[in-house]
């Protein structure tokens, strides 16, 4: 598959802009938003801004490149196109757009169960590296079913998210009174969705145990926020351990996600892949998270921003941009790759910027929603 | 002491006003390309937030009458310890004179001018436009021969000393100049494989350099203690602390914040220079406190070129002369002997920083797409 990126976006500022335009206010505020009061989700980026780079110079970095292996597969970047709910409603092609985007860019996509064109239809659409996530929304049959079916259908890994027991109030979309497609499909029949969302919150270790000990398949717990649960999950032959608090749309005055990343990582200990999101807007994020020791980095809302700005072309901007933007980093950091990074490349901040969804894109005047 | 008249009848009575008028006279693409840094503009704001953070403790009660804030530094004797640091393309700031209105200004006040290798009219046209305290600055962009040559040519016309950029490996977005598709013709003229020469450029370069050429040689872009180590290793004889003024690595430590580290490696063994984010006479004394020899100008330089050529850029000068006789004054210093590390202390910064925040009279609108 050979699609071009869409150059005439010189910036993320560019391809921001032109989402804004694409997309209906609900829509809009549904991607850009958070819970309650955003806290979390300003803290993902002030925490990222409280981390400096020290440079190191004169060390040929002649031959940079940003590949990475994850999990066995070799990826041009260490980026995961993390997994969005209703990515349906923010472009067409929904899941299906970001497969044929991670196909060509060589990097991972993780669909989420709550998306079009499903697993099957997504599966079909690219030949990518695909991880499938999961929300518990029923039985045990329910749960066996989706992984025999991932299985089935190319998926390498399985992410069950475990940070969403309870969906929360996002306040922007009550406000536009926007009601996603897989929301309408639960308010449609209560009675049914109170059962099935009743699974989440019941699903614990023994699910995990069980999973692990019934198949053969790489296990990943999105949503993990401290050391405690790090630890468990290790104990449990977990797989992979997804460092998120959902964006900031899960629980309100958390951590700032990379706060939690190093000590989830020293439990980790090398036991488990360490996947980090939130607040990725720029390569230099990325490469805070991987000096930090996570394995890849999720990318949620630029990815649909790309994807709102222009489909297939316009998501491959911008990983072509974030792509540019981390050899940048890397060379002006005195290294050639992710091996050569290690602690002594950061070191504690102040923030500079108050912090919002867009603040690492000065050129974008904040949006606020109002009433 | 030279004294700046404050009876409204200079043109311009603060650098405010240097700053409004260069952003009247300027397009917006060239406005921006000087305002501004890459991407998130963060180590741009980091330089001034790593000042604001620090606080002058003031001393008093003693015999301040004639404050003295020369410096002799690497074979120059300057008025103030400020060197006019290196800007590409500082044609585009000072109309026809180009570089040779810096180094004009230069010889006026007795500073020190350093020559960008990306300015013209160039080296030898530079050094013959003014009798003053002169340093080159290469960006590499050519085998050994051609910084053999521009090594020479230096020596040849005068120069003091010579400095290769060393923070800009590669080249960094910078995203306002994308905003504006502000074509910058001396980056237009550079093919990867000149940029590359750049990205190979080692410490083996350096022992080169100093093996064959007599010669000062200062590493212009240390950020770290590490690297400030290694150039006192390789006998470098200057260091020079600076993160291109936000306009390389993005995320940076702001230059102040650097300062300390790098002065605890080099004990003396180097002259230390700093740029990033000053614009204060007081920004000036908390850099020689925290061990700078000179602390460079480049925005400012900009601005004072841009509102009226040589005399607005003296006219900076002057103001900003004004300004560290009072803060060398009233910390009770009558030269820099007084100053040191107990004149400051860390305390909390009171606003979010932006490129001319320390001039709080000026509103200068927010670049918005």
């Amino acid at each position: 598959m050979t699609i071009e990126p869409a150059r005439q976006f010189a910036t993320v500022h560019e391809i921001v802009k032109e989402a804004r335009k694409n997309l209906s206010r609900g829509v809009w505020d549904y991607v850009v938003g958070g819970t309650d009061t955003e806290t979390t989700l300003r803290r993902n980026r002030m925490a990222l801004d409280s981390i400096a780079f020290r440079p190191r110079v004169m060390r040929d970095v002649s031959q940079r490149t940003a590949a990475a292996s994850f999990m066995g597969r070799d990826l041009d970047m260490p980026i995961v196109l993390a997994p969005v709910g209703s990515l349906e409603s923010v472009e067409p092609g929904g899941g299906a757009t970001a497969a044929k985007a991670s196909e060509i860019a060589n990097v991972v996509h993780m669909l989420s169960s709550q998306t079009e064109p499903g697993l099957e239809g997504t599966a079909a659409a690219a030949d990518n590296h695909r991880i499938f996530q999961l929300y518990v929304r029923g039985d045990q049959a329910f749960e066996d079913d989706l992984i025999k079916r991932a299985m089935d259908n190319g998926y390498f890994a399985f992410a069950v998210t475990v940070d969403l027991d309870l969906y929360t109030r996002r306040e922007r979309d009550l406000a536009n009174r926007h009601v996603r497609l897989s929301r309408r499909k639960a308010a449609s029949d209560p009675e049914a969705y109170r059962k099935a969302i009743a699974y989440q919150a019941a699903y614990n270790w023994d699910n995990v145990k069980r999973f692990k000990d019934t198949y053969d398949f790489p296990l990943i717990l999105k949503g993990i926020g401290c050391a405690e649960d790090s630890a468990t999950a290790v104990e449990h032959g977990v797989d992979g351990i997804y460092v998120t608090n959902h964006g900031g749309r899960a629980l309100d005055t958390g951590r700032g996600a990379i706060e939690t990343l190093p000590e989830i990582v020293a439990e980790a200990d090398g036991k488990a892949t360490v996947i980090y999101d939130g607040g990725v807007m720029r390569g230099s994020d990325i490469v805070k998270a991987m000096i930090l020791g996570a394995d890849a980095v999720g990318v949620g809302r630029l990815q649909c921003l790309g994807m709102a700005a222009g489909g297939v072309p316009g998501l491959l901007r911008v990983l072509e941009l974030l792509h540019e933007e981390i050899l940048i980093c890397l060379g002006l950091m005195g290294v050639n790759g992710w091996d050569e990074l290690d602690g002594s490349f950061i070191c504690p901040a102040e923030p500079v910027t108050e912090p919002h969804v867009f603040s690492q894109h000065p050129m974008i005047a904040p949006d606020p929603h109002v009433y | 002491m030279a004294t700046a008249a404050d009876d409204g009848s200079n043109e311009f009575a603060t650098i405010h006003e240097i700053i409004r008028a260069a952003r009247a006279n300027l397009a917006q693409g060239a406005w921006d390309y000087m305002a501004g840094a890459s991407e998130s503009e963060t180590t741009l704001k980091r330089n001034r937030r790593a000042i604001d953070r620090l606080a002058l403790k003031p001393r008093v009660l003693r015999d301040i009458r004639e404050i003295d804030a020369r410096v002799a530094v690497m074979g120059m004797d300057l008025r103030i310890p400020v060197l006019l640091a290196p800007i590409g393309s500082l044609e585009t700031f000072a109309q026809a004179e180009g570089a040779a209105a810096a180094a004009k200004a230069a010889e006026d006040f007795s500073i020190c001018h350093m020559l960008s290798s990306r300015c013209s009219p160039g080296l030898e046209e530079v050094a013959a436009a003014a009798n003053n305290y002169r340093i080159f600055q290469l960006y590499v962009r050519g085998d050994d021969s051609f910084e053999d040559d521009f090594a020479r040519r230096a020596i040849d016309a005068g120069y003091n000393a010579f400095a290769v950029t060393v923070d800009t490996a590669v080249y960094s977005r910078r995203e306002r100049d994308f905003a504006n598709r502000f074509i910058k013709k001396w980056r237009v003229d550079v093919s990867g494989e000149e940029q590359d020469w750049q990205a190979r450029y080692t410490w083996d370069n350096v022992k080169r350099f100093k093996d064959t050429h007599d010669i000062p040689l200062i590493m212009k872009g240390i950020a770290t203690a590490e690297d400030a180590a290694l150039c006192v290793e390789h006998g470098v004889d200057g260091v020079y602390v600076s993160n291109h003024g936000g306009r390389q690595l993005d995320h940076g430590r702001g230059s102040m914040d650097v300062l300390p580290e790098v002065a605890a490696e080099v004990k003396g063994k180097a002259t230390i220079m700093v740029d990033g984010g000053c614009l204060r006479g007081a920004d000036i004394v908390k850099a020689r406190a925290l061990g700078a020899d000179i602390v460079g100008l480049g925005r400012l330089q900009c601005a004072g070129l841009a509102a009226g050529g040589r005399a607005a850029l003296v006219r900076a000068l002057e103001i900003l002369e004004q300004e560290i006789h009072i803060a060398m004054g009233l910390c009770g210093a009558a030269n820099w002997d007084d100053i040191d590390k107990s004149c400051v202390c860390v305390d909390t910064a009171v606003e979010f920083p932006s490129v001319f925040s320390a001039h709080p009279l000026l509103t200068l609108p927010a670049h918005e797409y």
